[in-house]
């Protein structure tokens, strides 16, 4: 066994609701392909623990915090979650260069800024991060705005851990980011869809439904956000 | 000698409080409360002291002198003419009026001091009163103790120094007893969800606040030992 690469899973697939005809099929690769990024997403959502180390150059989380610059917009858009940062050597690293900053709540850095506001041209201990908002058009939906502390009027990069929204697969030889063991639910998931849509009988459903557990059948109809390394944070919502 | 860094670390491993990435208390909020226990086990603790050569300088005809620095005198022992080496000696407020009773005020005796002593103004300034009252400029040294500096700028909740250059005077017995103590208090700020999430023990503080106490004993009774050792026959330590 292995991690699968997107052929096996449609093979798999194909094989789980008996569309074995391969010059003949009744489900499409293209849409079979469409149905396993549905539940590849759902899997992502309420399994990610993966954490990808963003260089600052990437991410944008070079910064030099003063009051009246408070702050920076991260460039990337494409972040379920930030859980980690830590001082980077230069922009391109993405390797910590000391220890992990603190996390604090916006408005407890927001406080020690204006409290505490001496130039220290250091690195930031303290660091949070949030949603920037935008309207539907504006291209900047997922976007984060990203604040250390102690101020510094030297721009320092950050390395960031985040947690990415999925990637959709799109070639044959693509892997999911997760666990074979995730591998197999999104199949299964996706055979549960596609064996009702071929009209296979509930015994035959059934079996593949046993092979899923309760949560994750739950979980099909949920997006479940923010489980990641860390548990919530104060003042954050569980998923 | 400790620094308020190693203060805040001793304190997180006490709550076990030690992911960055969640706190249960930010950084700012633990040296908040190490600053208040700091004023209370200081208070305790027989401090270090320091001589001072030309402590005070007077000037003909004035008899008050602000002792120099900003930080609250815990005491001022010995009084040293430069000029002789012979002590003034400082007494009480109520001896020092009787010395002074029947004196001029609008000419009083001017000389020599021989005797003088300590008041706190309304700014917490620390005084020293001579008497008889300077007919020139005489330089004394002094040995004093001072209670620690706070940690931050009067008026504003600036760190006067970065946290790893903040110098706790405290023997080893004193700095744990403020850690002790400290944690104490944190812990019974701690709401329950949070003692479960950090998997402290309902009963971890229960020693803490007593071990303060006897850790305090501990130091003052090793810094009496060793003010009253003179060579190792007459009571105290030999040293």
């Amino acid at each position: 066994m292995a991690l699968m690469q997107v052929s096996n899973m449609q093979q798999e697939v194909w094989d789980s609701i008996g569309d074995f005809d391969a010059s003949n099929r009744s489900v499409d690769a293209t849409t079979l392909l469409r149905v396993l990024n549905k539940c590849y997403s759902h899997i992502k959502g309420f399994e990610d623990n993966r954490v990808y180390y963003v260089p600052a150059n990437v991410s944008g989380a070079s910064i030099a915090p003063q009051v009246g610059s408070l702050w920076v917009t991260l460039t990337e858009k494409t972040y379920r979650n930030i859980l980690e940062c830590y001082p980077a050597q230069n922009n391109a690293a993405t390797t910590p260069f000391g220890p992990s900053l603190e996390w604090m709540e916006q408005w407890e850095l927001f406080n020690m800024q204006n409290e505490d506001n001496t130039d220290r041209q250091i690195f930031g201990s303290a660091w949070t991060a949030w949603r920037q908002g935008a309207t539907p058009s504006s291209g900047n939906v997922g976007k984060f705005n990203f604040a250390v502390w102690p101020v510094s009027s030297v721009v320092h990069d950050y390395l960031l851990g985040v947690l990415r929204e999925v990637t959709a697969l799109v070639n044959q030889t693509d892997i999911p980011d997760g666990s074979e063991e995730d591998h197999h639910y999104v199949c299964d998931m996706t055979s549960l869809i596609m064996g009702r849509w071929m009209g296979r009988s509930e015994e035959w459903l059934g079996d593949i439904r046993a092979r899923l557990p309760e949560q994750l059948l739950t979980a099909t109809h949920q997006l479940a956000k923010d489980i990641g390394l860390v548990k919530p944070r104060p003042g954050q919502e569980a998923a | 000698m400790s620094t308020l860094l190693d203060g805040v670390r001793e304190v997180r491993y006490r709550l076990r409080d030690r992911n960055p990435q969640g706190f249960a208390f930010s950084t700012p909020e633990v040296v908040h409360e190490l600053q208040a226990n700091l004023r209370i086990v200081a208070a305790k603790l027989l401090l270090g002291e320091e001589h001072v050569a030309g402590l005070v300088t007077t000037q003909p005809d004035v008899q008050a002198y602000v002792l120099p620095g900003s930080q609250l005198y815990a005491q001022l022992q010995y009084l040293k003419n430069e000029e002789d080496g012979f002590l003034v000696t400082i007494v009480s407020q109520v001896a020092f009026e009787a010395i002074q009773a029947g004196d001029s005020v609008v000419r009083p005796a001017s000389g020599l001091p021989q005797f003088a002593m300590i008041r706190e103004n309304a700014s917490q300034q620390t005084e020293i009163v001579f008497w008889t009252t300077p007919d020139k400029a005489y330089v004394f040294d002094g040995y004093r103790s001072l209670l620690p500096a706070s940690f931050f700028n009067a008026g504003t909740g600036v760190l006067t120094n970065l946290p790893q250059n903040t110098n706790i005077p405290f023997d080893d017995q004193g700095f744990e007893a403020w850690v002790c103590a400290t944690a104490v208090e944190l812990y019974n700020r701690m709401p329950a969800v949070d003692r479960a999430r950090l998997k402290i023990a309902d009963t971890a503080a229960g020693d803490w606040g007593a071990r303060a106490a006897d850790l305090i004993a501990s130091s003052r009774r090793r810094r009496i030992f060793q003010k009253i050792s003179s060579g190792g026959n007459r009571g105290g330590r030999r040293w």
